[in-house]
Parts: C-alpha cells; sequence; structure tokens
C-alpha cells in the first residue's frame, strides 16, 4: 500500500469533511487497491471494482458521523467488507462469521487416523516441498489459485489478506469485527484446506 | 501425551508461535520421534511460505485514482444538492 506519506487521521479527516481534492485523492491512492483486493476476496472478481467504488461513495456519505473509534483506514477497509458482504447476501451466499465458523471444521478427515489418534493414512510424500519448487510448476500454482479461489469467502480473505499481503491479525479482526480466535479459526482452516488441495494433487502425479 | 490428531489440531499455532510454552514443548517432543507429523508440519509451513510469494502489488493507476475522485465529486454534488 502506497501510504507511507499519508498524513495523519487528525490532519486529513478536516480536509475531507471539507471536501478537500487533494485529500481524497491521497487516501483514494492509499487505499483503493486494498480495497479492490479485499472486494474481490469476499466477493469476486465481477464485482469488486463496483463494490469499492459504492465504498467510496459511503465513505464519502458516514465521513460527517464517523466517531473515530478506529482508525479512518480501519473504517474504510470495514466499509468495503461491509460492502461486499452485503452483496453477496442480495445472492444468497454466506458470508457470516457465524456461518463460516459452522462450516466443517475438520482440519483433516478423522479417518486419517486410527482410534488412538495416529496416522492411519499418513502424509503423502511430496515432489514438490519448498515454497518456490510449490510455485514453480504452473499447473501447481493453478491448484493453489483454484483451492483459494473455492474456499468460503471470509476463509479466503482472511488467508489472503494474513498470509499473501502479510496484514496484521488485529487490523484483520477489526474490519471484519471478528475475535482473534475465531479469526485463527477460519486462517488455519484456510490454510489446511490449502494445503490439502497441495496434497491431493501431489498424490495424483504419483 | 500429543497424538498425532492432536498435532494436527496445533499445527498451525506452532508454526505461528502461539502455543503455550509447556504444549509447544509437547509439541515438539512428538516431532522428535514422529516423521509422519514431521512431513505434515513441514508441508503446511511450505504451503504458508508459498502463499507469502503470491504477494499482490495493490497499487493503482493514475487513472483508476481520477475515476474515483471524479465519481466522489459527482456524488457529493447530488448530496448537497437541495431536496425538491
Amino acid at each position: 500500500m502506497s501510504h507511507r506519506n499519508l498524513p495523519s487521521d487528525d490532519e486529513l479527516i478536516p480536509k475531507l469533511l471539507e471536501n478537500d481534492e487533494t485529500a481524497y485523492r491521497q487516501v483514494v491512492s492509499a487505499y483503493h487497491g486494498m480495497m479492490i483486493y479485499i472486494a474481490r476476496s469476499i466477493a469476486g472478481d465481477a464485482i469488486a471494482d463496483e463494490v469499492a467504488q459504492e465504498a467510496w461513495v459511503a465513505v464519502l456519505k458516514a465521513l460527517p458521523n464517523f466517531e473515530r473509534r478506529s482508525s479512518l483506514k480501519t473504517w474504510i477497509m470495514r466499509i468495503v467488507c461491509n460492502t461486499a458482504k452485503s452483496r453477496l447476501r442480495h445472492e444468497s451466499r454466506t458470508v457470516s462469521i457465524e456461518d463460516s465458523l459452522n462450516e466443517s471444521g475438520d482440519m483433516i478427515s478423522p479417518t486419517r487416523f486410527d482410534e488412538r489418534g495416529h496416522w492411519s493414512s499418513p502424509p503423502s510424500i511430496w515432489h514438490a516441498e519448498t515454497p518456490d519448487s510449490l510455485l514453480a510448476s504452473t499447473e501447481l500454482q493453478t491448484c493453489i489459485d483454484r483451492a483459494l479461489k473455492e474456499l468460503p469467502p471470509l476463509q479466503r480473505t482472511i488467508v489472503s489478506l494474513r498470509d499473501i499481503q502479510g496484514m496484521d491479525m488485529e487490523l484483520i479482526c477489526k474490519i471484519f469485527e471478528v475475535s482473534e480466535s475465531n479469526a485463527r479459526v477460519l486462517l488455519h482452516r484456510a490454510r489446511s484446506r490449502l494445503r490439502e488441495a497441495i496434497d491431493k494433487y501431489q498424490r495424483n502425479q504419483d | 501425551m500429543l497424538n498425532c490428531k492432536d498435532i494436527t489440531k496445533k499445527a498451525n499455532g506452532y508454526l505461528d508461535k502461539e502455543l503455550p510454552y509447556f504444549t509447544r514443548l509437547q509439541v515438539k517432543l512428538h516431532l522428535l520421534v514422529c516423521v509422519h507429523c514431521q512431513r505434515y508440519i513441514n508441508q503446511l509451513r511450505a504451503t504458508i511460505r508459498a502463499l507469502g510469494k503470491l504477494k499482490k502489488d495493490t497499487s493503482v493507476s493514475g487513472q483508476v485514482i481520477d475515476d474515483i475522485v471524479n465519481t466522489l465529486k459527482h456524488a457529493r454534488q447530488n448530496l448537497d444538492k437541495p431536496e425538491k
């Protein structure tokens, strides 16, 4: 994100309220890319641009009532997150944290273990086992991309922001208004599903 | 003593260094003697690191910034219009 030179919230907010174009240009330049990224993760490629644009208009309308209980950045990201979730709800797709947590939670199928909890079907040996070798194969990269797309929206968004973009877990929790423990459950499930997808691909190569 | 199923449940916490000291020690002890769990942990670590290499540049072009700023200007004008 290119917001290293962004003025502080104390400086920016009054200017935004005065409709200062330079201030708007600065925040759009700093945050729009991440907003598109979040919108895409939650709602998909097709409507990401539209969602981000809708979120900016919502920011403009809500700014006079912004109570500054969080930073401007967190507040803006929360608006894009809620806009994307509401678009998904219109399409009757699952987005609530409760629904996401209720989805099947086993990291690995229980049938892979015996009654004492030891592996009865241990993890297979991977031909490509380093991060670089995993990404060196175009097919494997496609497999990872597909597995990411197939994750439930909140799992996909949290793993994308945390593990791909390296966003701080605390900020993720604030944006999604979830507890850290719930965010971790979703992150762990997402990672496990991605590992399983790579494992399945590598087993099929044998 | 943790079994393999327990290890898979604690694997993410172990890799993120979030487990309490004693639990972390129990995981380490298990990993010393279980090649399957070592493999599982290594694969999960490789998956997470591979994801880190997919980081995308989220900066946007000047044209996109102009478009959004213009959209906001229009939205502002509509908001400022007195209601009839």
